[in-house]
């Protein structure tokens, strides 16, 4: 009897036990909700689940999402965000995005510090060709006098400075004038130029050469005939020239002058070599910095032609005005 | 008025001029013909030193403008010239073209030289055209405007190189009405020039040259009629046909 008693307690205990373990079964499987962890690369996003926000941070956990398909985006800024559709699963689910920059955003990072050299770019080209037009004048006249010794002095400076590279002219002034300012000034010690000022003193040197060029050809360019029609009425030749000569020659200059200024915009970049913060100096401290050469440079090319092409078409257009007035 | 003394010029080895001797009278019209490169253009720009004689020497007027240190540009306001390509100022407008040399070297106030330039534009017939650019005008004005920019320095002296001869036919005459009108005024002229009914009408004096060298030289009933040298009698029978 006994034993009927224990094998009954014992299928009622089997009973049991299958019964707890089938419903513990029933109640895991209609569990619906799971966690979703996000990773992303930087950290700090936004997290926007089916378009709500939801976590301001990542990385982050989001509970109890629902199972199934997600909407997950992340916002770092306007021109870094990603978007992906997530499957939750039962149990622990995890995503990562990576969000590195996009090229498009580095560069408009970088863009601040380039417009800056830009900006100095131009300026150091307009006070050259500004400095370079009164130097370039003076010299183009003197290439044309009647007096053999004025004629090459002016000669020899246009033929050194269009006769050398700019570069060299760059590091004669930085590099090659502080020992002798010692010499002269300062007992031997030499006394370094500042590269703001041998920039522009290099910039506008060589600018003089070509603009002295340009006027001469100006100046050579009017018809003898105005010459002798104003010394024929007794005017000297000094007056000749202000009165008549110069200023015809000066209005044929101004459409080469815009293109020695393009020229000089463009040549302004050597000066980075000494140090001078200008746009392709910057470019350089950038590169460095951020391993995004290719980005940098192609930014840098795009700001040139943004500074160029509208004195490009300015010159174009001063050029057939000025063929109809002629 | 005009002296000139064994004057010679060459460019390079090319002999311009040889020995010209050729005096002009207070007053004289003179007239030089000659075929092309004969010199006569060289002549006349020798007369305000437009071209330096090689050698030789040029007196204006008493003074001696070849001799070192002359006071060339003294002289040459008293010498007035126009040229064939007229060479006006293109920048400046038919007034200021006028004024330009008096206010600057003769000192004249901007109102005088402009008061006395419109008289001269009037005489010209130009009087409506002060404002206006070279470029606007036709090349019998232009030539008009520079006859009268030469007449605003007060000249004893009118040099005429050539004045008719970039011009239109139907232009030729205007140029010439203004120069027959400014030789009965009784100013010193010498003029080189194709326009042989010019010489005839106007020239007290006319002298033909050829290769550098004067070969008659006498008055135009004279030229025209029994010309002395063969070359002569050639190049007027081409001429006048």
């Amino acid at each position: 009897m006994l034993k009927n008693k224990l094998r009954f307690l014992f299928r009622i205990i089997f009973i049991l036990v299958l019964l707890l373990t089938s419903f513990g079964a029933v109640q895991a499987e209609s569990k619906t909700t799971a966690d979703l962890k996000i990773i992303s690369d930087p950290l700090g996003a936004t997290v926007y689940v089916d378009g709500n926000l939801t976590k301001l941070h990542t990385p982050c956990t989001i509970k109890d999402l629902s199972i199934g398909d997600h909407r997950i985006e992340l916002r770092k800024s306007k021109y870094r965000n990603e978007k992906k559709v997530v499957t939750v699963k039962p149990g622990q689910n995890s995503e990562e995005f990576s969000m590195a920059e996009t090229s498009l955003y580095y560069m408009w990072l970088s863009l601040p510090a380039l417009l800056l050299g830009a900006l100095m770019t131009l300026f150091l080209t307009c006070v050259a060709v500004f400095n370079g037009i009164i130097i370039g004048t003076f010299t183009g006249v003197c290439r044309v006098i009647h007096n053999k010794i004025v004629n090459m002095a002016a000669g020899i400076y246009v033929d050194f400075i269009r006769g050398t590279p700019l570069l060299v002219q760059i590091f004669m002034i930085h590099f090659g004038t502080p020992p002798i300012l010692g010499i002269l000034f300062n007992n031997g010690q030499p006394i370094p130029i500042n590269p703001f000022l041998s920039a522009l003193l290099a910039l506008s040197i060589n600018s003089g050469a070509y603009v002295a060029e340009i006027v001469r050809a100006g100046i050579q360019s009017i018809d003898r005939g105005q010459m002798e029609a104003a010394r024929s009425l007794g005017m000297s030749y000094k007056h000749s020239m202000r009165f008549v000569i110069l200023p015809q020659a000066l209005k044929r200059v101004i459409p080469p002058l815009g293109n020695e200024f393009i020229a000089m915009l463009k040549d302004s970049s050597l000066v980075s070599v000494i140090g001078m913060e200008e746009l392709v100096r910057k470019a350089q401290i950038i590169v460095t910095r951020s391993y995004r050469p290719t980005e940098t440079w192609l930014e840098v090319g795009l700001l040139f032609l943004v500074m160029t092409i509208p004195f490009t078409r300015i010159v174009s257009r001063l050029e057939r005005r000025l063929k109809v007035n002629d | 008025m005009i002296k000139l003394e064994g004057v010679h010029k060459h460019f390079g080895h090319l002999q311009v001029l040889k020995e010209i001797d050729l005096q002009v009278a207070t007053g004289e019209k003179l007239v030089v013909i000659g075929p092309s490169g004969s010199g006569k253009s060289t002549l006349i720009r020798c007369i305000n030193l437009l071209e330096k004689p090689s050698y030789g020497r040029v007196i204006v007027d008493g003074v001696e403008i070849t001799a070192h240190k002359a006071p060339v540009h003294k002289v040459r306001q008293s010498i007035g010239m126009v040229f064939q390509q007229f060479n006006l100022y293109p920048h400046k407008t038919v007034l200021e073209n006028l004024t330009l040399a008096p206010t600057l070297i003769r000192k004249v106030s901007r109102e005088e030289a402009e008061s006395t330039g419109m008289r001269y534009l009037e005489r010209v017939g130009l009087k409506e055209k002060a404002g206006a650019y070279p470029s606007q005008l036709s090349g019998g004005q232009q030539q008009r405007v520079a006859i009268a920019r030469a007449l605003n320095m007060h000249p004893k002296i009118m040099l005429f190189d050539e004045p008719t001869s970039a011009l239109d036919p139907e232009m030729i005459k205007e140029v010439l009405d203004v120069m027959i009108d400014l030789a009965h005024e009784g100013i010193t002229m010498v003029v080189v020039t194709h326009e042989m009914s010019f010489a005839k009408e106007v020239g007290d004096r006319v002298i033909f040259m050829d290769e550098g060298v004067i070969l008659e030289d006498g008055p135009p009933e004279h030229f025209f009629n029994n010309p002395t040298q063969e070359r002569t009698k050639a190049f007027l029978s081409r001429i006048l046909r």
